[in-house]
């Protein structure tokens, strides 16, 4: 399988707050790439650092209290973490967009939609009125909005949750962007209207060709739809590969506990839910060992000393975990055979 | 729509006016004694208010005189100024308060919202801070101290105001100045943490995602929004001003309504009181109705419901 | 890579560091006095509050004569070392008025704002609770009361009663207690649709103990700020009713008369006007600040 051209190459990203508690490394050293056309999913719980991962890349990282301590982002030879506000400026919207989560406020609720869609086409290229009527026109088409030529003199809070964040759908592509970043862009939306809106973005990716990093705390969702995932846990990307081989032979314990805390159809009814115990750690001074010791149930003596770095147990994927050390048989025999099977 | 609620605003402003009325009606006739007997009252007119008013009439007539008086415009005779008709007076006081009131307005508000912008953008900075205290100073002194003592360094010390009299433009810079000053900081604190709560709005990060460069994300999106709450405040800051008169007009004898409420006060002119009282409600009462409609307006929420 | 210890890979058996170490969770008050006391502004201006509570207390007891005592020898003294303040225009010593003004004020500025929460909450509750018509009612009476500004109603009902502390308080009292209402009946108004009420229907008595157990914790901070914030009010108010003659009637003395009759002689006495000004200007300031910093200590969402 040829591998596609890398479009975004993230490099030992490090990322941290200023807070009133002390320095808080949100991303710490995460290494991705991007190829052209490609879906990567970025699978974590809130706190996880999935979020200002997305934020930096598109160069949204609030700076103070945020601070991009080191890495880089390379974006067409553009370093999205050191590159100055106009640079930045010219690549939001056009060559990179971003989708967020609650489309109930993502958009100027005094501002008629259409201006809104308009505005990202006008910023990037040179247009005539007449013409960025018609491509809002054909964009909110796009995106399923019926009669669109009537709506986009309407405000925001005249259409319905679904609706708006098909309007922030159509604002992203508006000027066919190389990567979109979708930050949990179903989350704050309704059960029925979720899956509706998830196709509506992974057909405008696949007709577009458009790369795209899919952030969420899902693992279900992303099933159908990623090439490959991320699965981030305390600022560090702990397990990364292809769809099919993590949601089957899935290398690292965290990720076995997202899977296995979704509830199966084999389930008994009064069975109760699978979770796992504890909280994510606070990581303001965050020691040398691997973030997850204190929730593993295959934890060593070895992992709350130092931290594992990274590992290729099987083909196109890497595991932060020391059970792929060779000296860590016996705990790495228990860990396959807890797998449930698929 | 917008038509229902303008309809339904009006109707409380009326119902609210006529309820004020009342209140002030049946509020003077709590003042114990017979309050046209005082000793300011001269002689030769008690008898013509005493027929004026119907004081020998059972008190629900005298209530239906009043309300019947108020229709047509009546707002009764004054007992200090020897029987002066209130309207006339109120009629003859009001431009000067108006355009006192007006200037004070408009220095409140455009510079209210500037150092609040300002003060929001520039979080953080010594402007900022300077803003802060300037708003603290503004909303904490009394507006007779400050108009006194401005009066004192402008006026006496440094002589480079008039201190008294509304005759000419550098005789409504002090008043104006005194008067607008704690609308202004209102206004400024408001601007400002309004800015800086919408700052945090979902929309603005949309906007520069959008690519738009701060310049424009600040006055597209954000000054717009944060416009908003201010419109609320108007009806109150109108308020402010009116009664920040009283002081003002006093400390710089200006012959407007705020100083001949005061003395009426003083001379327990129970008439003009009351007949300026009803005017002082009915005219916030009418403003506050029409900030109503502004809002009504321009938020498109109301306007599309 | 360096080779490792093989024991090291043995499953650890020790239970983790407790997680929760790291958040404490604290009582609610001792967290809003802790998140107070960070905010220097209010801290200082807190500090400001009590001295002048203290001298206000104080500082007459010490005083060789009563604030009143007219000494027609010495009037229209600047400050020296004799009188602190200076003297007026009857020799009266202007530090001692200022502090015997400062119990005047202070004191109707706490009771008015007092007796106005428990008004504005009785009728908040009362109207929040019963809802619908009678809510609907006592709401629109609250806007006519609204429409009125404060000091034309003070000034109306100090016209009607006979000037004196006593009718202050109460001029206040029955005119302000509208901002606390509203807040009330907004408190009232959310709890309503919380789960508690439901509860409360199945549990009966010990459902109304709950819901009280909750709702004056959520409400207490909200009324205190507002309260706060009334008390400026009240004192303001009294000085301006003293400034035009309807307020504080002699023997008592207010700062707003002090400062009446500092305006008057402005021209060649300004001390008159600055001491009584500057001193309910910093109380009106730290009350200002204090109630800002209630406000921010007992925000939930600024929790760090």
């Amino acid at each position: 399988m040829s591998t596609p051209e890398t479009i975004l190459a993230v490099e030992h990203l490090t990322v941290v707050f200023h807070t009133y508690a002390g320095v808080v490394e949100a991303v710490r050293d995460v290494s991705f790439t991007l190829g052209k056309g490609e879906v990567l999913a970025i699978v974590g719980e809130s706190g996880s650092g999935k979020s200002v991962t997305a934020q930096a890349v598109i160069g949204l990282t609030p700076i103070p209290p945020g601070e991009i301590r080191s890495g880089r982002i390379d974006y067409r030879g553009t370093d999205m973490a050191r590159a100055g506000i106009a640079t930045l400026a010219k690549i939001r919207g056009a060559g990179i967009s971003m989708i967020f989560q609650d489309p109930m406020t993502s958009l100027n609720p005094s501002m008629q939609v259409g201006k809104q869609i308009r505005e990202v086409l006008h910023q990037h290229k040179s247009l005539s009125s007449a013409e960025s009527i018609a491509a809002a026109v054909e964009l909110l088409r796009l995106v399923g909005i019926p009669e669109p030529e009537s709506r986009l003199v309407q405000y925001p809070h005249q259409f319905s949750g679904g609706m708006r964040q098909r309007i922030m759908i159509a604002i992203a592509i508006a000027n066919n962007p190389d990567i979109l970043l979708a930050d949990e862009p179903t989350t704050a939306l309704d059960v029925t209207i979720q899956s509706q809106i998830f196709r509506l973005i992974r057909d405008i990716q696949k007709r577009f060709g458009t790369a795209m990093i899919l952030i969420t705390h899902d693992l279900g969702l992303v099933a159908g739809s990623a090439d490959r995932i991320a699965v981030m846990y305390g600022g560090r990307i702990v397990e990364e590969g292809l769809t099919d081989q993590i949601y089957y032979n899935p290398q690292h314990p965290y990720t076995l506990g997202l899977l296995n805390a979704v509830p199966k159809l084999t389930d008994s009814g009064d069975a109760p839910l699978r979770t796992i115990e504890g909280l994510p750690p606070l990581l303001i001074n965050p020691p040398d060992a691997c973030a997850f010791a204190d929730r593993c149930p295959f934890v060593m003596k070895i992992c709350r000393q130092k931290d594992p770095g990274y590992f290729t147990p099987v083909p196109d994927n890497r595991a932060a975990c020391w059970l792929h050390h060779e000296s860590a048989a016996s705990q790495r025999a228990a860990f396959t055979s807890a797998r449930v099977p698929a | 729509m917008l038509l229902r609620y303008i309809a339904r605003r009006l109707v409380i402003a009326i119902v609210a006016i006529y309820v004020l009325a009342t209140i002030t009606f049946f509020l003077m006739r709590l003042v114990p004694g017979d309050p046209f007997a005082g000793p300011r009252v001269a002689p030769e007119i008690r008898q013509a208010l005493r027929e004026h008013y119907g004081l020998n009439l059972p008190l629900i007539q005298q209530y239906g005189i009043f309300l019947w008086n108020l229709l047509h415009g009546d707002l009764g005779l004054s007992l200090s100024s020897r029987g002066h008709p209130v309207t006339d007076i109120i009629l003859q006081a009001a431009p000067v308060s108006f355009d006192l009131g007006i200037r004070a307005m408009i220095l409140s508000i455009s510079a209210g919202l500037f150092f609040g912008i300002v003060a929001a953008l520039h979080r953080g900075t010594a402007l900022d801070y300077l803003t802060v205290v300037l708003v603290l100073i503004g909303i904490s002194i009394p507006s007779f101290v400050l108009a006194g003592i401005l009066q004192y360094y402008l006026g006496v010390y440094f002589k480079v105001l008039p201190i008294a009299r509304y005759e000419n433009f550098q005789s409504t810079i002090m008043p104006a100045f005194a008067l607008s000053l704690g609308t202004m900081a209102t206004i400024a604190r408001y601007m400002r943490s309004s800015m800086l709560e919408v700052v945090h709005a979902d929309y603005i990060k949309t906007a520069y995602a959008k690519g738009l460069t701060a310049r424009q994300v600040v006055w597209r999106h954000q000054v717009r929004n944060a416009l908003f709450p201010i419109l609320t405040i108007l009806g109150p800051a109108v308020a402010n001003v009116l009664t920040g008169s009283f002081v003002v007009e006093t400390v710089f004898a200006i012959p407007g309504l705020g100083r001949y409420f005061v003395t009426a006060m003083q001379n327990l002119d129970y008439t003009l009181v009351m007949g300026m009282t009803i005017f002082f409600g009915a005219f916030l009462i009418l403003m506050n109705f029409l900030v109503d409609v502004a809002y009504g307006l321009i938020d498109p929420r109301i306007r599309l419901a | 890579m360096t080779t490792l210890d093989p024991s090291l890979f043995e499953p650890d058996r020790e239970r983790p560091p407790d997680a929760l170490a790291g958040r404490v969770s604290l009582a609610f008050w001792s967290d809003v006095w802790r998140r107070f006391r960070q905010n220097g502004p209010a801290m200082v201006s807190l500090v400001v509050l009590v001295l002048f509570a203290i001298l206000a207390i104080v500082a007459p007891l010490f005083a060789k004569h009563p604030w009143d005592y007219t000494d027609l020898m010495s009037t229209y003294e600047q400050p020296n070392w004799e009188h602190w303040f200076g003297t007026d225009a009857l020799g009266r010593d202007i530090w001692i008025s200022v502090w015997v003004g400062a119990r005047v004020s202070l004191t109707v500025g706490l009771t008015a704002a007092l007796a106005q929460m428990v008004i504005g909450v009785l009728i908040g509750c009362f109207s929040g609770l019963y809802g619908g018509r009678v809510d609907m009612v006592v709401m629109r009476f609250v806007d006519i009361m609204i429409a009125i500004p404060f000091l034309i109603w003070v000034s109306l009902f100090m016209l009607v009663l006979t000037p004196g502390i006593g009718s202050i308080i109460i001029a206040f009292a029955l005119t302000q207690w509208t901002d606390i209402a509203r807040l009330t009946r907004g408190e009232v108004l959310k709890l309503k649709q919380t789960e508690f009420v439901i509860a409360s229907r199945s549990l009966g008595a010990s459902g109304w103990r709950l819901i009280i157990r909750h709702f004056f914790p959520n409400i207490l901070p909200i009324i205190i700020v507002a309260v706060t914030f009334q008390v400026t009010n009240a004192i303001f108010g009294e000085a301006f009713l003293s400034y035009i003659g309807l307020g504080i009637q002699p023997p008592l003395t207010s700062w707003g008369k002090l400062v009446s009759m500092g305006i008057s002689e402005m021209r060649d006495n300004p001390y008159m006007l600055i001491f009584p000004g500057a001193a309910i200007t910093l109380t009106m300031l730290s009350l200002q600040l204090i109630g800002d910093g209630l406000r921010d200590a007992t925000d939930p969402r600024l929790r760090r």
